[in-house]
């Protein structure tokens, strides 16, 4: 190791393992304990919290509303993301131009993108309602039962981030060699044809890293929920990171909130690995 | 690839205005509010929604005059630049060590700073505000500027890791051969090199900080209070003034577009081939 390297690398090193590491620790041990938000005596309880949360209705439900966000999300992103990265990648002036504008949205803040579909799904202002109401059709009182709010909440999650999706796509098909499409063409395959039997399976590995990618960002899901619903209506719409920020920060049960966050982690993490093990098995993952 | 002319023009004309309507439905809820934040109140609630209508600038005037909207811009600023100066003179080196360097634990180190990313914001919050309180940090600039480095190290080392691998070694080498130090080869030959990688490593690490919200969410109080926390303290549930939450997210967002389109060809890289390549 150089001299260089290792002064280069020691302030970065240290500084996250003050920054990340400690407060994972942290996190870690304090799930062991019944610490208060603003209480003194914090006293060791042992795996107590682990025992309580596994027969914890809300937190269950919390995780099952979670994979229900994730998963709706997840397809509408994947789906049209894929479809409109095919669309940007053909090669006129204008593709090229508006990619731009199909960024736009994952650059605003969760604030702001919270503000925009509670109001367009609101029933006072004249937003989605009314442009349904022009096609025949009568929106419902959105925010009033869960599964039309968990349905507002996952359109505005997937227009959120399906942007994401196209820029990693076409990153992807724009690095796949162009051989294998001419000699298609050469041997007389349609559009159709080289997309199912040629792109697809070369665009395989990137497909699986973004759809990864954005699931582990989906099951974090936090800002919009925190500013469409609230959780409600009840609990319908309360993912696991809003159950933690409801137990820590409405009910103070730091400890508590720790072990629910613990549990979160291994969740996500071990969701990851069954996927990318899944990669590796059918070799979509090099 | 043997089109004839006539179909090629015709396949022009239909992804031309497909991709017309895409972007007009995609940015639609972007114009929509727009639109409501430029209305007045009773216009905003008449249904059908008018399009053309005599814009009224007073909700941007209530935001700034009255709801003293600029001192929390400028809070926002300030936090953002400071973790973003302070994320790129920590991870630019580091990024540096992790591109050329080699030894053990390298690839290691790269993959827990990634998986660290994994983790949510929720997880930091508690133990952040517990720390904070006995530190005396909530409610200051350096609380924020720290509690933001978080990520914006995580994503400068990841993002200019790129930049650095597509340096051609030869010219290091070349400089070493001319009797440059390390040092000199890295402040005098390759820093320059990569200086766009840099700006736009910063621009995008400034936008992941500007629309924070959790963190300063709960720890400020009142004077350093960020945009994005004031614009919720517009939409919370005793308040809900529709003028102020609208016209808010426009100022809020307006900056992030701009920087957006000016780094949008970067922002595909850094973020895609960094995390491929690993």
């Amino acid at each position: 190791m150089r001299k260089i390297d290792i002064l280069f690398l020691l302030p970065a090193v240290v500084a996250l393992i003050i920054l990340i590491g400690l407060p994972l620790m942290n996190v870690g041990y304090q799930s062991f304990t019944n610490a208060k938000l603003f209480g003194k005596s914090v006293s060791f309880i042992g795996i107590d919290n682990y025992i309580k949360l596994f027969n914890d209705s809300r937190f269950w439900n919390s995780v099952k509303v979670t994979f229900m966000l994730a998963s709706g999300s997840l397809m509408i992103q994947m789906g049209a993301g894929l479809g409109l990265a095919l669309l940007l990648q053909q090669p006129y002036w204008f593709t090229r131009l508006s990619r731009s504008l199909f960024i736009i949205p994952m650059t605003i803040s969760p604030i702001v993108v919270g503000i925009i579909w509670k109001m367009l799904f609101s029933s006072v202002l004249p937003g989605i309602n009314f442009y349904l109401s022009l096609v025949g059709i009568e929106g419902p009182l959105w925010f009033d039962r869960g599964g039309s709010a968990r349905a507002a909440v996952i359109i505005a999650h997937a227009w959120y981030w399906m942007p994401h999706v196209i820029l990693m796509l076409l990153a992807g098909l724009e690095s796949l060699p162009r051989e294998p499409v001419a000699a298609a063409y050469v041997d007389g395959a349609n559009g159709w044809q080289i997309f199912i039997f040629i792109t697809l399976p070369m665009l395989k590995p990137v497909l699986i890293f973004t759809a990864i990618y954005r699931a582990v960002q989906a099951l974090k899901i936090f800002g919009l929920i925190y500013i469409m619903t609230g959780g409600g209506p009840g609990v319908a719409t309360e993912p696991m990171n809003y159950h933690i920020w409801q137990v820590a920060f409405s009910s103070y049960r730091v400890g508590y909130a720790s072990t629910i966050a613990v549990i979160m982690m291994l969740i996500i993490f071990v969701t990851v690995a069954i996927v990318f093990w899944y990669g590796r098995k059918t070799k979509a993952i090099a | 690839m043997i089109a004839s002319k006539l179909e090629k023009r015709i396949s022009f004309t239909l992804i031309f205005c497909t991709i017309l309507i895409l972007v007009a439905l995609l940015l639609f809820p972007v114009y929509w509010i727009l639109t409501i934040s430029l209305k007045t109140q009773v216009e905003a609630f008449k249904t059908p929604p008018s399009h053309i209508f005599i814009p009224t600038f007073d909700n941007y005037r209530r935001l700034f005059v009255e709801a003293n909207f600029f001192r929390y811009y400028l809070n926002s600023i300030i936090v953002s630049v400071g973790a973003t100066v302070v994320g790129l003179m920590f991870g630019v080196p580091a990024s540096y060590a992790l591109s050329r360097g080699n030894f053990k634990g390298k690839n290691a180190l790269l993959f827990g700073i990634l998986t660290s990313q994994m983790a949510p914001p929720i997880l930091f919050i508690i133990p952040y505000f517990m720390v904070y309180i006995r530190l005396n940090l909530i409610d200051t600039w350096i609380g924020l500027i720290i509690v933001f480095l978080s990520t914006t190290l995580a994503l400068v080392i990841w993002s200019m890791r790129a930049f650095f691998d597509d340096i051609p070694i030869e010219l290091e080498e070349a400089a070493r051969i001319d009797g440059a130090s390390d040092f000199q080869t890295f402040f005098l030959v390759v820093l320059p090199l990569v200086a766009t990688g840099m700006a736009a490593a910063g621009i995008f690490a400034m936008i992941l900080s500007w629309n924070q919200f959790l963190f300063p969410l709960v720890l400020t109080r009142s004077k350093t209070i960020t945009a994005t926390v004031a614009v919720i303290k517009f939409a919370s549930a005793e308040a809900e003034d529709w003028g102020l939450m609208t016209s808010g997210s426009i100022i809020l967002t307006l900056p992030v577009i701009v920087f957006t389109i000016i780094i949008r060809k970067f922002l595909q890289r850094g973020m895609i081939s960094g995390a491929l390549k690993g």
